[in-house]
């Protein structure tokens, strides 16, 4: 918009006499309750799902370096005691997650290990299946786990959206559902009034946008009413994002220069916003390293590492961390012992990572024997959809049973369940 | 007798001026104007052969090329043009002349457009435009000013010239954007009045080093022909130091640039100046692009790029009806080598990536020196067009086939053996994803073409339901195959191609001094265009929102714009002293 | 909350409308007549129907215009885009085939019967994500158009042998010694009756019926070895019932025309009110009387005093496809028209993928197309059609000139054009550029509905 229609826009709305113009233009009664939408929207507890793709090698991310076992299986892609980071006297990290075990060591981190369902597939397809689905019978593809929990939660009428995948791959089968929409989301556009113009003749429209539908309407109409509150409270929340980001406008990202830094990103800044979305979700793919594992292999632990704690340390200072719980899954482990091209094939068992105000930091479960495998693989002793249930009954306040089955009794990872 | 004059008039003489004094003469002392700049000018813009250019645009064979571009045709058959044209002809009899003989004669020695700068003020600059026949400019000027008053004086406005005197020379000034004076028999025109005057100053002898006296400018200048449409030269470290910020190239550009363009990226952000020339002869029209390289010489990393001494890109392959091809010069296992100095860390651990997925193919070879390294530095891609009436199923969408033509190293048969293997085991890998997503799989065959065995591939066909109308994917377009030549190595999309690439590749050619060449073929472009036009129309509708109609228009454009452009050669040499681009267009080449 | 005596009053609520002193034939009605029988309509078409009157623009929007949004007239326009739509191949993209579809809902001549194509697509609510095959799903929008206005029965009849809808409802294999009974129980509960109107022992017995019906190498074909073709009884009927019986079977139910009737009552008339049986069953009755032509309940619905009633105004949310295309062919956007492929991705943004419903339910509809999200998308597809930044999108609307060209002074032209008498035009104060006033009128929560 030109400087002279910025100008006629001010003058003209703000002097209108049928209008009732000024600060609060809108009744008191939708008013309160578009506060009121807000605030219970920043109670709400928001998971975070990180889908590692190819089979993340387990052995070698939380690493039992001081067991036999250990070093008997690796020789090329032993990793030396020295650069490990130490999470306990056997176990640490891979020493490309710096960032992570500081995380651990502020007690932001459960590292449950030894997850994983009874017999286990080795199929890529069918085991991702079987995790995003939580279901182990074959065919059963209609919905995701997420998406279950979306369709028996549901986001209120006109409010945010229940649920949002971040990423450009195709949307996840987790999130597949029978009733809500999740939108797929690569850049912040989506959340923005599209306005021309520099900064003030933005501010400018989008405020002449905001008094159009805040204006008095002579009759009460219900319908008309309730999309009104919706196109308020989507232009708030927008507002809000936008002064955000010109918060952030001059300064340097803090994020590093990775693909999930950046989705993580997108996601903080929409946590930040205050949309009242409450289950994110997006994927890192490259972790199928059949050949020349090592140095790939240290490079997405690095990217992970370093993505999680920007991240973390984004929702810290913005005081959200304790509302955000971050999962992190595969669809298995690899096998104990390495094959002939320096890399290893797929298994079975393998940790997870849950990041948040954890009870319980640190290892959960003991560490997979090694003396008793599964045809050369890990056994589980935790199954996956133990960890789901604590997530869906313990974090998020969902029943679990109806999403995973009754018989997943929830692990305790976030402390006493609120009443 | 009053002079009836045709309405809007002034509109008409200002573009009759503008047309009148654009192309100018021949060359014969050059154009006026170098001598008048000064040494540091930051943009000298000459246009050597105003006569050779009008020359080629009045050339019959090039009106014929510009009537067959549909806007152009619509734009001679329209008002406007007429309008534009009565009033040429109009001024030029006024001038007792006709239209072409007058700027012919107002034709001269050239024009001359310089821009000069310092750190901190604003920049000015001026045009030089000189005559052959000064006396013509005298009386066409006197003229065009006398028509001007008048035409104000009819509509009772004021005199639109104000006039000026510095010298002992007249500055005259029609809008407040523009001033203009005769000097030395040569029209100058710039901004302000101040500009015109310092010019004025230094041609009536005030001391300034000139820019002839540029050793650089000369050189360029000695290299002018007679083709030279025009040239120029910008003084890049004058830009670097007036506006550091704008100016200068950023360390690290992305990897994708850093990968294809290294050295000419750095050359560029080094360089002192930029020269460009354009030169058209009777069928070519050819832009020139030199960049010094540095003074202290490139980087030892960047310097791994460079052909050494003797060594330079093969000569492309040109296959029966090829569209485009590539030849490149490139020691990727050198380049391979220092990655870690040009590119981002972040970038070199997704490089770990690529060193993986490649080891898996190649039983755990290193990346660097045991597959780079095998392949020699000459590249070579190919796409050309297939002969689609020989297919079977023929494809809705029609692709062309596009091929990879390697080099091996002598005395590593592993290499050629496990380059085999690996695409095997790539299309064996290529039909297990094709089983998930309920895709043809690719069945294995092998042809013998002299001697030459050829591993190829083609996709099964699925036997369709008798009586329906099938839709052919554009998968069918593709027969992946792969076969040694002596040293050459072929990857091709196509087994057509590759039938015709071999005895290419075996033609020994002259050899050529670039490291970069790329040539296409704007018929063969055209052609493979025409052959999809019912899909470029309803994309063009669903893209663009065309009724049928306007969009087979823009498609039509499209073809005649690619069949003028001909064939056309895009070449980069790296010459001691400087890096040379040159952009070669053979027009309408059949 | 506005309520009519009409919703009581069955027989005077479906009589044909007559303009009166009370209830004139003003410019409200008529753009909500385009507005919920069409896609919403340009001014000249809208002053031509004011002066002629009801029964003659319903009449109009029935048969469709002579000329379509590009020039063409409508059977050039219609075979043109049959044409587009029989080149559609397998490696089409969903963007491809919902450009083609919105392309041709902008400018076609008959937007009723793009409309109701859009209602069976609803109705008969089937994925491109789960069929996975463009040309099956082309085909069966080309079967929904076929029918749109036409006889439900056959409809009923092309649509059980439609081989997208047979893979969207697993029912690819109808085996004798395994009836299949999905295909019977979404015939019964989604398609044809409703809930609850059938019992589980029709459903079984259907399924024995449909038994020998295979989709085989994406073609349908019966199959006479796997029919089981014993004596079944459905809807208390005996028979040996095939797969071509069970149409017939299903519309002669009372419980059908009730159904269908009650989708027309929510698509045309509100979808936030129900309709009592009583309201419902003169339609039902008119339905039945035609021999299940869908045309008849809705040329009774579309010239009733209801229809026109000030109640039922509004009653409706626009969806996404409502609101583009709406917009669009009000704001004369047709040469060039915008890219209909980007187009198709905002309907999306905006929660409406045409060719991939979330269920077999369809979209819900009303206030489920209303969340954060898709109010601001709605927001900005209005900033992207008024506004030159978007190159697929904007760029193509002379707000000013739109105007100047039908002579109105700007503000009261979009307010009439866009929202006629949802709000008083000064609200928007003083306010005078064209486009300023155009793109808030369009943001405005009125205009967001029907």
């Amino acid at each position: 918009m030109s400087a002279n229609r910025r100008d006629f826009l001010r003058s003209s709305l703000a002097a209108s006499t049928l209008v009732s113009m000024g600060a609060s233009s809108i009744p008191g009664f939708l008013s309160q309750s578009a506060r009121a939408a807000s605030d219970s929207k920043n109670n709400d507890k928001i998971l975070v799902v990180v889908q590692l793709i190819g089979g993340n090698d387990g052995l070698n991310t939380v690493v039992p370096h001081k067991l036999d076992g250990y070093s008997k299986a690796r020789r090329a892609l032993r990793l030396a005691s020295g650069q490990i980071h130490k999470i306990s006297d056997e176990i640490g990290l891979h020493p490309s997650m710096g960032e992570m075990a500081k995380l651990v060591e502020a007690g932001r981190v459960s590292i449950v290990q030894g997850v994983g369902y009874p017999n286990p597939d080795r199929s890529h397809f069918r085991s991702m299946e079987i995790w995003e689905t939580a279901k182990l019978e074959y065919g059963a593809l209609e919905t995701g786990w997420l998406g279950r929990t979306l369709d028996a939660n549901p986001a209120a009428a006109g409010s945010d959206i229940a649920g949002l995948h971040v990423g450009t791959r195709s949307l996840a089968l987790a999130l597949k559902s029978k009733k809500t929409e999740v939108p797929s989301l690569t850049t912040l556009e989506q959340y923005r009034l599209q306005l021309g113009g520099d900064i003030a003749a933005k501010r400018e429209v989008r405020d002449a946008l905001e008094r159009v539908a805040r204006l008095d309407r002579p009759a009460a109409d219900p319908l008309l009413g309730f999309v009104r509150r919706s196109t308020l409270a989507a232009y708030d929340s927008s507002k809000k994002l936008e002064q955000l980001n010109q918060q952030q406008a001059g300064k340097k990202s803090t994020y590093p220069d990775f693909g999930l830094a950046r989705r993580l990103e997108l996601i903080a800044q929409i946590i930040k916003a205050g949309f009242g979305t409450r289950i994110y979700y997006t994927s890192l793919d490259g972790f199928d390293t059949h050949a020349n594992q090592l140095g790939a292999h240290a490079a997405l632990m690095n990217q992970l590492s370093d993505s999680i704690a920007a991240f973390h340390k984004d929702l810290t200072n913005a005081g959200q961390a304790d509302r955000v719980a971050l999962l992190t899954f595969s669809e298995f482990g690899r096998r104990v012992a390495e094959n002939a091209s320096a890399g290893t094939d797929h298994g079975a068992a393998a940790p997870l990572f849950v990041v948040g105000p954890v009870s319980r930091p640190g290892l959960v479960g003991a560490h997979p024997s090694f003396d008793d495998l599964d045809d050369g693989d890990l056994k589980h002793h935790t199954d996956f959809r133990r960890v789901y249930a604590s997530l869906l009954e313990g974090w998020l306040g969902c029943p679990a049973a109806p999403v995973v089955g009754a018989e997943f009794r929830p692990m305790e990872l976030f402390g006493m369940k609120k009443a | 007798m009053p002079i009836r004059v045709p309405r809007r008039k002034s509109a008409l003489i200002w573009s009759a001026i503008a047309i009148a004094l654009v192309p100018l003469a021949a060359w014969a002392d050059g154009p006026r104007g170098a001598e008048w700049t000064s040494k540091d000018a930051v943009i000298y813009l000459e246009a050597s052969h105003p006569k050779v250019l009008l020359d080629r645009v009045l050339d019959p064979k090039f009106q014929t090329y510009l009537a067959s571009i549909p806007p152009y045709a619509r734009y001679l058959k329209s008002d406007v043009y007429k309008e534009q044209k009565a009033g040429v002809t109009f001024v030029s009899a006024l001038l007792e002349t006709t239209w072409e003989e007058g700027i012919r004669s107002l034709a001269g020695g050239g024009i001359v457009f310089a821009v000069e700068a310092e750190k901190g003020k604003a920049p000015w600059g001026f045009i030089a435009l000189t005559p052959s026949d000064p006396a013509f400019l005298t009386k066409a000027h006197a003229k065009l000013l006398e028509l001007a008053r008048g035409d104000a004086k009819t509509k009772g406005q004021p005199d639109p010239v104000k006039e000026s005197e510095h010298q002992g020379i007249k500055l005259y000034s029609m809008s407040k954007d523009a001033t203009h004076a005769i000097v030395n028999d040569t029209l100058i025109v710039s901004q302000s009045a101040e500009a015109v005057k310092t010019v004025i100053d230094r041609a009536r002898g005030g001391k300034i080093a000139s820019i002839a006296t540029n050793a650089d400018w000369k050189a360029r200048h000695d290299r002018v022909s007679a083709d030279t449409v025009a040239w120029g030269l910008v003084r890049l470290d004058r830009l670097r130091e007036i506006d550091p910020k704008k100016f200068t190239i950023p360390e690290m550009v992305n990897p994708g640039q850093t990968f294809l363009f290294a050295p000419w990226i750095e050359a560029a952000r080094k360089a002192p100046w930029v020269a460009a020339s354009l030169n058209w002869s009777d069928a070519h029209l050819v832009a020139n692009v030199t960049l010094p390289t540095p003074a202290n010489g490139y980087s030892q990393s960047i310097k791994t790029y460079l052909p050494p001494k003797g060594m330079s890109a093969s000569a492309p392959l040109r296959p029966k009806g090829v569209i485009a091809s590539l030849s490149l010069w490139r020691d990727l296992s050198a380049i391979w080598e220092v990655r870690n100095d040009l590119f981002s860390p972040q970038f070199v651990q997704g490089l770990a990536q690529l060193d993986t997925f490649a080891g898996q193919f190649f039983g755990g070879r290193d990346f660097g020196s045991g597959i780079l390294g095998a392949i020699s530095s000459n590249w070579r891609i190919v796409v050309a067009t297939q002969d689609y009436s020989k297919m079977n199923p023929v494809p809705d969408l029609k692709l062309p086939g596009f091929a990879l033509v390697i080099d091996l190293k002598p005395d590593d048969d592993d290499f050629a053996q496990r380059l085999k293997v690996a695409f095997q085991s790539f299309v064996g890998l290529a039909n297990l994803g094709a089983a998930q997503a309920k895709a043809p799989s690719l069945e294995l065959i092998s042809e013998d073409v002299n001697g030459i065995t050829i591993a190829s591939t083609r996709f099964m066909v699925s036997k369709a339901a008798p009586g329906a109308k099938v839709s052919v994917h554009q998968r069918h377009n593709f027969t992946p195959s792969v076969a040694q030549v002596d040293n050459h190595f072929i990857l091709s999309s196509s087994l057509g191609l590759i039938k015709d690439l071999i005895p290419a590749v075996r033609e020994v050619a002259k050899p050529t001094d670039s490291t970069l060449l790329i040539e296409a073929e704007g018929a063969a472009i055209a052609g493979i265009l025409d052959v999809n036009r019912q899909r470029l129309i309803t994309q063009n509708m669903m893209e663009k929102g065309n009724d049928k109609a306007a969009a087979g228009g823009e498609i039509d454009l499209l073809l005649g714009l690619l069949r003028y452009a001909g064939h056309g050669t895009l070449t980069a040499k790296d010459g001691d002293k400087a890096v040379d681009f040159r952009l070669d267009f053979a027009l309408g080449a059949k | 909350m506005n309520t009519s005596p009409l919703l009581d009053d069955p027989t005077r609520a479906w009589a044909p409308f007559a303009p009166g002193a009370k209830s004139p034939w003003n410019l409200a009605r008529v753009a909500h007549l385009h507005r919920r029988a069409g896609f919403a309509a340009p001014w000249s078409i809208l002053q031509r129907d004011l002066k002629d009157g009801p029964v003659a623009s319903v009449d109009r929007l029935l048969k469709g215009e002579a000329t379509s949004g590009d020039g063409q007239t409508a059977d050039e326009f219609d075979t043109l885009l049959d044409s587009m739509n029989a080149g559609v191949g397998s490696d089409a993209t969903p963007t491809r085939l919902q450009g083609l579809w919105i392309y041709r809902m902008i400018l076609t001549a008959r937007p009723l019967r793009e409309r109701m194509t859009l209602f069976w697509h609803n109705h008969f609510a089937t994925s491109l994500t789960k069929v996975e095959n463009p040309v099956l799903m082309q085909r069966q929008n080309d079967l929904l158009r076929e029918h749109a206005l036409g006889n439900f029965q056959t409809m009923l009849a092309v649509i059980g042998k439609d081989p997208a809808m047979l893979v969207w409802l697993d029912s690819t294999a109808n085996r004798k010694a395994k009836p299949n009974e999905n295909y019977a129980r979404e015939v019964m509960e989604l398609f044809t009756l409703g809930r609850g109107r059938y019992t589980e022992k029709d459903i079984q017995e259907a399924a024995r019926a449909f038994t020998g019906a295979f989709v085989v190498r994406d073609r349908y074909s019966e199959l006479p070895a796997q029919h089981d073709d014993g004596s079944k009884t459905i809807f208390g009927k005996t028979g040996r019932f095939k797969p071509d019986d069970l149409p017939g079977l299903l519309v002669s139910q009372p419980a059908c025309a009730e159904f269908l009737c009650g989708k027309l009552y929510r698509q045309f008339v509100s979808e936030v009110d129900a309709p009592s049986p009583a309201l419902i069953a003169p339609l039902a009755k008119v339905f039945r009387d035609s021999g299940y032509d869908i045309s008849a309940p809705l040329r009774t619905i579309l010239r009733s005093n209801l229809f026109f009633d000030d109640a039922v105004r509004r009653r409706r949310v626009k969806s996404p496809v409502d609101i583009a295309v709406g917009t669009i062919r009000a704001l004369e956007i047709v040469k060039p028209t915008v890219s209909a492929e980007a187009l198709a991705e905002s309907c999306g943004r905006m929660g409406q993928t045409l060719y991939a419903p979330p269920s077999v339910a369809g979209w819900d509809g009303g206030t489920a197309w209303i969340n954060t999200t898709a109010m601001l998308n709605r927001t900005n597809l209005a900033l992207a059609l008024l506004g030159t930044d978007n190159a697929q999108i904007g760029g193509r609307c002379d707000a000013k000139a739109l105007a100047a060209k039908h002579g109105v002074e700007s503000r009261k032209f979009y307010t009439d054009l866009l929202v006629q008498d949802a709000f008083d035009s000064k609200i928007l104060g003083l306010v005078k550029e064209p486009a300023e006033v155009a793109t808030l009128v369009l943001t405005t929560p009125e205009y967001q509905l029907a």
